[in-house]
């Protein structure tokens, strides 16, 4: 049987709001669809090859451990390149977004990061913390999440999600998050792909048909907490 | 009239009102009070309260005329006129800036905690270290590595306690875990044993930072039957988690500093009456429900709940009742720090899951090891006391945020 290869980027550095979370799903959702799976932690020290694995996946951390880990991933940055254009599937939640971007400007110091994608993160001097309520034209129906920054960054495309209630990439926009090909990037902390089982499936399926493997649409216990949610919350 | 007595009249009047803070700030009304001989502060993340309360309990059996700092009545502890406190020892517990002359600080752990105000642990110890001074008697865990950075750092005096390997230390077990690399020069730190989180014996292999030799340690440690052996003196542990051996080390790293002698630290520790492990309970027909009521994104603190309840070493049933989740806001991320699968224990019968939440908690559980038949979602109390009539276990415990059983 064939196996999926998640890699837990940074696992240690990178994982401040209880972000294993979303590899469980992950993890989870794969052996939903019958399918061994292999999680595989990496960090600095590690050699990190981006061919091997079928998602990448990294979460939030301290602006510390952020800089301990732009150091460490600028050495990969055209492998990372490479990878995204070639369709590997990467998924990061929180401030590891700003990774993808040109620079980080913080107490007025350029910190160099991926320059993968044409934006950059600044510091403000407000908090923006709070539940976030977005829509995802990838599966047609509303996102649930939630934020805890002080940073805007300014994307200008390939947004991943319509802001409807919370804080998008900066005052300015009304979109969150970063879709390109097959790597997903938003702000969004925590276990997102657990309280989102739709987009999570739609990644899973994503996944899958790229081995022509056929999905199978399961009903699990996250759909009733994501229904639940809705009706507690939102409705 | 004094500037304090004024200010004494106007805090009486302030006193059950909201506005007692900005006052506080404006005024800045701490900062005029004469203080007694020690002002211990009880800062960090972990266990404040117990800590708090054990030491009253000692330094009080000790004889010294203790107070626990509320600055909503600290007030009537004041004499207006000498602007005393009528006490020799203030015991302050909270990590608001509001003593910056504190002649003790305890430590006892910076995690994870309450994120949604602090963002990053590091912002909670950022916090704390502008009150240390030279003066100021550093009293830390040191198996938390990032408070051992201190003792480097601090230049007043720094004294440590912690836990030696006992059958309780483990391999890491979970991957939530702050400050995993070395303060100093960013090296991962290694580890010969855990215990809870990041706490436990470490090295750092590129510089010479390491745990190090404690004052206090702590080297044989018994939770079924709540004690430990520190410094060749047998004392008694408030529960059944490592926790409370940390807390109750920092309590006699402080008396013993403070010249009681081991033998009345010993007497009083092992004689505690108070009940400081959150453990009462209300009865239910032939049931006990015991209470146990955790912190809203607090992991460290749930999870030293529900370890406590998985070495009862009795067969019991647990109640997780959430209508609330996160303190301002519905952020469920902590639920994933906490390693639930503490509970996957043939002793737990079932778990019942009522509130607003139990499809996020019921949810949380189904991504651990503990059988999903054991699980069982409660819509409302009224099927929950069907479950409470018809259970055979005799204990549940009821795990939440507020004391709003029935």
């Amino acid at each position: 049987m064939e196996k999926i290869y998640i890699a837990h980027l940074y696992y240690d550095l990178m994982n401040l709001y209880g972000e294993s979370g979303n590899v469980l799903a992950l993890e989870k959702a794969f052996n939903d669809q019958d399918m061994y799976t292999e999680i595989i932690n990496l960090s600095i020290k590690d050699r990190i090859d981006f061919e091997d694995y079928d998602i990448y996946y990294m979460g939030s951390g301290s602006i510390e451990n952020q800089n301990l880990v732009i150091e460490d991933l600028l050495k990969y940055r055209d492998k990372i390149k490479h990878a995204i254009k070639n369709g590997k599937h990467f998924i990061f939640t929180g401030n590891s977004y700003e990774i993808l971007g040109k620079y980080i400007l913080r107490n007025n110091e350029k910190i160099e990061t991926l320059d993968i994608f044409d934006f950059y993160t600044k510091e403000t001097e407000d908090s923006i913390i709070g539940d976030q309520i977005m829509f995802s034209n990838l599966i047609n129906d509303n996102i649930i999440g939630f934020q805890n920054r002080n940073t805007i960054l300014n994307n200008k495309g390939n947004h991943l999600f319509e802001v409807i209630k919370g804080f998008a990439d900066n005052k300015k926009s009304k979109h969150e998050g970063l879709h390109y090909k097959n790597l997903y990037a938003t702000y969004n902390l925590g276990p997102l792909l657990i309280r989102n089982p739709k987009i999570k499936n739609f990644i899973v399926k994503e996944v899958l048909d790229k081995k022509d493997i056929l999905y199978k649409e399961i009903d699990t216990i996250d759909d009733k907490a994501y229904n639940e949610y809705i009706k507690n919350f939102i409705s | 009239m004094t500037t304090l007595s004024i200010i004494y009249l106007q805090l009486l009047f302030l006193f059950k009102s909201k506005k007692i803070d900005n006052y506080i700030k404006k005024t800045n009304i701490f900062n005029k009070i004469k203080y007694p001989k020690y002002i211990v502060g009880i800062l960090g993340t972990s266990n404040k309260n117990e800590i708090a309360n054990l030491l009253f309990h000692v330094l009080k059996n000790n004889k010294y005329k203790v107070l626990i700092f509320d600055k909503n009545n600290i007030i009537k502890y004041i004499n207006p006129f000498t602007k005393k406190i009528k006490k020799n020892i203030l015991i302050v517990n909270s990590n608001y800036n509001l003593i910056d002359n504190y002649t003790h600080i305890i430590i006892n752990n910076i995690s994870r905690y309450n994120l949604t105000s602090n963002i990053t642990p590091n912002n909670i110890l950022n916090k704390i270290i502008p009150l240390l001074n030279d003066n100021t008697n550093l009293i830390i865990n040191a198996d938390n590595p990032i408070l051992n950075k201190l003792k480097y750092e601090h230049n007043g005096l720094t004294f440590t306690y912690g836990i030696n390997n006992t059958e309780y230390s483990t391999k890491l077990i979970n991957n939530n875990i702050d400050f995993a690399y070395c303060p100093f020069c960013d090296n991962k730190l290694k580890y010969s044993y855990y215990h809870l989180e990041n706490l436990g014996k470490y090295k750092c292999n590129k510089c010479d930072f390491s745990r190090g030799k404690l004052n206090i340690e702590a080297d044989e440690v018994n939770l079924e039957k709540q004690y430990f052996i520190a410094n060749n003196s047998i004392y008694y542990s408030y529960d059944k988690s490592l926790f409370s051996v940390y807390s109750t080390l920092s309590v006699i790293t402080f008396s013993k500093l403070i010249g009681i002698k081991t033998e009345n630290i010993q007497k009083y520790i092992n004689d505690i009456k108070i009940n400081l492990n959150n453990n009462t309970y209300v009865k239910y027909k032939n049931k006990k429900i015991y209470l146990k009521l955790i912190e809203l994104e607090d992991s460290i603190s749930f999870s030293e709940t529900i370890t406590n309840i998985n070495n009862l070493n009795k067969k019991v049933n647990i109640i997780f009742s959430f209508d609330k989740i996160s303190n301002n806001y519905n952020d469920i991320s902590y639920l994933y720090d906490i390693d639930f699968n503490i509970l996957n224990n043939k002793n737990i019968d079932n778990i019942f899951i009522i509130g607003k939440f139990r499809y996020d908690i019921l949810t949380r559980l189904n991504y651990t090891k503990i059988d999903t038949n054991k699980l069982l979602l409660v819509d409302n109390i009224k099927s929950l006391k069907k479950y409470l009539n018809e259970s055979t276990i005799k204990d549940f415990y009821f795990i939440s945020n507020e004391n709003n059983l029935f």
